[in-house]
């Protein structure tokens, strides 16, 4: 179970879960139109370090000498429900199908024990309201650290604890710097690439 | 700071649409849609925003 909490702070923290949040991934120009493509994430967690989230909120409201501490963007990756993930169709409405992972066979109990490097699995108390999720850590995307301070007033949903979120942080990284070694075979043939 | 589109684009509301979205039934029928019913937990989908570009009288936007 993954413990969260209700606190809700003005500024953006690490492990909070925020609903409707978009990825702009497209814009062109055709004839005078312009036509900006959104992907709409219905949940969010947020990726980025927690001191430095902080320290960029302090700044602006200590209104410091520097802007040292400054962010481009905030890391986020989408929440999807699990039982969409064990079927392969958390992305259906993009016209995307995903790998099945059989839910009640050894892949659904690695992937609810966090035994796939790819997936985090997250389970909730009764009382927050979402359901059984996964990361997927070959999806994320950032936001505009403003924008997202600003969706985060109307649309937070809880904040993951420390521990529980440190296991993401630490995690993630963890699967982002997985080296693939060459197979003997295709490094005879020099396509190890 | 640059403004963000969403304010950028809301002046052309009528040109917005949405892609992809499966009509729901009105009575939920597995425990996956009463969950997202209920949680307002939807899959990922995609819109559009559409607006027209204005140039003004030297050809820039």
């Amino acid at each position: 179970m993954t413990r969260t909490e209700r606190l809700n702070l003005t500024r953006v923290c690490q492990g909070d879960i925020i609903r409707d949040v978009s990825y702009i991934d497209g814009v062109t120009e055709s004839a005078g139109i312009l036509e900006v493509s959104r992907l709409e994430f219905p949940l969010v967690i947020v990726l980025t370090q927690d001191c430095e989230l902080e320290q960029e909120y302090q700044m602006h409201v200590q209104n410091a000498g520097n802007q040292d501490k400054w962010l481009v963007s905030v890391l986020v990756a989408p929440l999807y429900n699990a039982e969409h993930v064990y079927r392969g169709e958390h992305l259906s409405e993009l016209n995307l199908a995903m790998q099945q992972i059989n839910q009640r066979k050894t892949p659904g109990q690695f992937l609810r024990n966090n035994d796939i490097p790819r997936y985090h699995y997250l389970e909730f108390a009764p009382d927050v309201p979402i359901v059984a999720s996964v990361i997927d850590f070959k999806h994320y995307f950032s936001v505009n650290a403003q924008n997202l301070r600003e969706r985060k007033k109307s649309s937070f949903v809880c904040m993951v604890s420390p521990l529980f979120r440190e296991a993401i942080s630490h995690r993630f990284p963890a699967y982002l710097s997985r080296i693939g070694l060459p197979e003997p075979a295709a490094e005879r043939t020099g396509n190890s690439g | 700071m640059p403004e963000p589109l969403d304010k950028i684009f809301a002046h052309y509301p009528s040109g917005e649409q949405t892609t992809g979205a499966v009509a729901k039934p009105s009575t939920p029928e597995t425990a996956i849609e009463v969950e997202e019913q209920k949680y307002g937990i939807a899959k990922v989908k995609r819109s559009r925003l559409r607006a027209q570009i204005i140039r003004d009288q030297n050809g820039t936007s």
